[in-house]
């Protein structure tokens, strides 16, 4: 805006410098000097500080000019632009402005005349359009500050979201590998104390009663091969299921969101889960989550039932609440947001309020 | 070629979206399928299809040009027969069939074959100087079809054809339907029964809350929930080898023996029935009843929405 302002008034001023000089006669030193004041007077605008001083000095350049316009009638032609300036200070105010710059009309004469009528109605023109550019700048500049405040939010929450999975994640590890140790301690560890403490027995009788002997060392055998046995089914039981994890967080999160609505709420699943992909529970958990908030908001129901089913071709998650439903669905914010994530895996979100309230996500799925 | 191009369709009516970014293909020859609950958007798509709503926003395209551009190119390729009847009481069947044909540009001795035609078509020929109102509420629905199509339209879209009608003129029209298929035509045909859907329709769409949830051949539909079908063979006295024998047909998974009972698991792509009874057969034993469980599209539909069609 300032830089906008000092370059209309220079090229002003230089206008009315030129005019001044053709127009004379003779040079006349009088009135450089009145230029080079009025100048110092501008500079003296933008060195003091604080809206007071600088409307001050606004007025002051005012007098000043209309002092200058007394001994020669072109100084007028700079008066409109202060009365801007001094406008800036007072939004709203463009009617009174128009008013204020048209006074000195009433003291003009002629050519005089149409000349200030013309620069007096250019850089109102201009004065008005530009301080609405850049309301409009500004307060563009304050919503992309907003949208950058969210942004950086959700980026955290986000952060926090996979900080959150990669601990829960750590948590099962930690559990499983605890049992591991416990089953290995508990059952293998045994066996082998017991082969090991045979087979030393057999050592010593070896030479002395080998028929006792072999008989230890036979027992040493079946106790090792059971313990190899062991160590095969304990591996076996203890290969960690892919899809518990999705699975267990998200009836954890159902059950918090039981626990802090009061809401009764039930999840089961049916059909094989393995296949569900890590991004495709991000979507389902996502969109259970938003459906479960958005029944407790709106729909004044008691209990919600999140179903997950994996079809031969179709994932499907259903959440249904038996509140009061809805004859026309009008799509939130919440529902488009469900439609774009899904949308992402070629999936649909169908929401059906005639039963209560129904979202449903159907995620189709590559088989073969 | 593509007979009809949607992309993107959208309709709102204030802020309820009718039609929910749409898009679909119908291909020449089909007879394609459009099955959804009763305002899951289907007659809202063929409003607009047929010029008679504006879409909120997407692209109709017939035989590859732009509905909105070239509407007089869309209008005279495409025939509807539309849902609730349209058709002239107290005019003859001839002069009605004659009257929409004339408003597709038909003259002369062409508009006067053509309305012929079309009423032989429906089966109509002889009540052609009879008035509608005097017939039975089939026969309205044929006139109504031949109205649609007097002007040969490369595109017919009809629009639930057989609504509250009896059974002897629902077969009759669905038997047109199969001969205009036949004879060049491409259709689409909506409809809340499923069972006309899948007798006649090569490919269907699933439509529910005015999006297309599933789309293919029934066989492809069907196999979105599980691809397994349910045999169950009452014999008179089986034999205890028949189990492993059964499970050499292809397709074939389990078989399970409860005394005269014979219940078989097998892919429901593959068509063994017949092998399965034969080998049976011919291992002496006597079939009383035969019980062939498979999913059709209302199971379909009830899997995937979770509502049935007759809501």
């Amino acid at each position: 805006m300032e830089l906008w302002t000092v370059g209309n008034k220079t090229i002003l001023l230089l206008f009315v410098v030129i005019a001044t000089y053709f127009t004379a006669a003779q040079p006349d030193p009088w009135i450089v000097l009145l230029f080079l004041i009025y100048s110092a007077l501008n500079l003296m605008l933008h060195i003091v500080k604080g809206s007071r001083l600088k409307q001050g000095a606004i007025v002051l350049i005012e007098l000043f000019l209309i002092g200058c316009a007394v001994y020669h009638p072109f100084f007028t032609l700079l008066l409109p632009f202060g009365c801007y300036e001094l406008a800036t200070f007072y939004p709203r105010k463009n009617g009174v402005v128009l008013l204020v710059i048209l006074i000195p009309l009433i003291f003009l004469r002629d050519s005089m005349m149409v000349l200030y009528m013309f620069v007096a109605a250019l850089s109102y023109f201009n004065y008005v359009l530009v301080r609405q550019y850049m309301g409009r700048i500004v307060r563009q500049e304050d919503e992309n500050e907003l949208i950058r405040k969210d942004m950086h939010r959700l980026a955290r929450s986000l952060n926090e979201n996979r900080d959150f999975a990669r601990a829960s994640e750590y948590m099962v590890k930690l559990e499983e590998r605890s049992r591991l140790t416990q089953q290995i301690h508990d059952g293998i560890g045994h066996a082998m104390t017991g082969a090991l403490i045979q087979m030393e027995a057999t050592k010593r009788l070896l030479h002395s009663d080998p028929h006792t002997a072999e008989s230890l060392l036979q027992n040493a055998i079946g106790i090792s091969k059971e313990a190899i046995e062991e160590i095969r089914v304990t591996l076996k039981n203890n290969k960690p299921p892919v899809e518990q994890l999705g699975l267990s967080r998200l009836k954890t999160a159902v059950e918090a969101f039981s626990g802090k609505t009061g809401m009764m709420t039930s999840v089961v699943h049916d059909g094989n889960m393995e296949i569900i992909t890590p991004l495709q529970w991000k979507i389902i958990y996502e969109n259970v989550t938003e459906a479960l908030t958005n029944s407790a908001k709106y729909s004044g129901a008691t209990s919600a039932h999140v179903e997950i089913r994996v079809l031969n071709r179709f994932i499907k998650a259903v959440v249904s609440d038996n509140g009061q439903g809805s004859s026309k669905i009008v799509k939130g914010l919440g529902l488009i947001g469900m439609e774009e994530r899904t949308a992402s895996v070629n999936g649909t979100v169908i929401a059906d309020g005639s039963q209560g309230f129904t979202v449903t996500t159907l995620i189709p799925y590559g088989r073969e | 070629m593509n007979v009809l191009d949607i992309r993107g369709l959208t309709k709102k009516f204030g802020e309820f979206v009718a039609v929910d970014n749409m898009s679909l293909t119908v291909r020449e020859g089909e007879i394609f399928g459009f099955l959804g609950a009763n305002g899951a958007g289907k007659s809202t798509t063929i409003n607009m299809v047929s010029s008679l709503l504006r879409p909120s926003s997407g692209e109709i395209r017939i035989l590859d040009r732009d509905i909105t551009k070239q509407s007089r190119f869309a209008k005279l390729n495409l025939g509807i027969v539309p849902q609730d009847l349209a058709i002239y009481e107290d005019m003859t069947a001839y002069e009605n069939v004659s009257f929409f044909a004339g408003l597709y540009g038909l003259r002369g001795t062409q508009l006067k074959e053509r309305t012929e035609e079309a009423l032989e078509f429906v089966g109509l020929s002889d009540k052609a100087k009879s008035l509608p109102k005097n017939f039975s509420g089939g026969m309205k629905r044929r006139l109504n079809i031949a109205c649609a199509i007097a002007h040969k339209p490369k595109l017919i879209i009809m629009d639930e054809p057989t609504v509250g009608i009896d059974p002897q003129s629902r077969n009759y029209i669905l038997t047109s339907v199969r001969n205009l298929n036949e004879s060049g035509c491409t259709i689409i045909y909506t409809s809340h029964y499923m069972e006309e859907v899948e007798e006649i329709c090569s490919r269907i769409a699933i439509v529910d809350h005015g999006k297309i949830i599933a789309e293919g051949t029934k066989e492809q539909l069907k196999s979105t929930i599980t691809d397994v079908k349910d045999i169950r063979i009452e014999v008179k006295s089986a034999q205890p080898a028949a189990a492993g024998v059964l499970k050499a047909i292809p397709g074939v998974r389990t078989v399970l023996q409860e005394e005269n009972v014979i219940r078989i698991h097998s892919d429901a792509a593959v068509d063994n029935l017949n092998r399965i009874l034969k080998q049976l057969m011919d291992d002496g034993m006597e079939i009383r009843s035969v019980e062939e469980k498979e999913p059709n599209l209302e199971t379909v539909f009830l899997t995937l929405t979770g509502r049935n069609l007759r809501d």
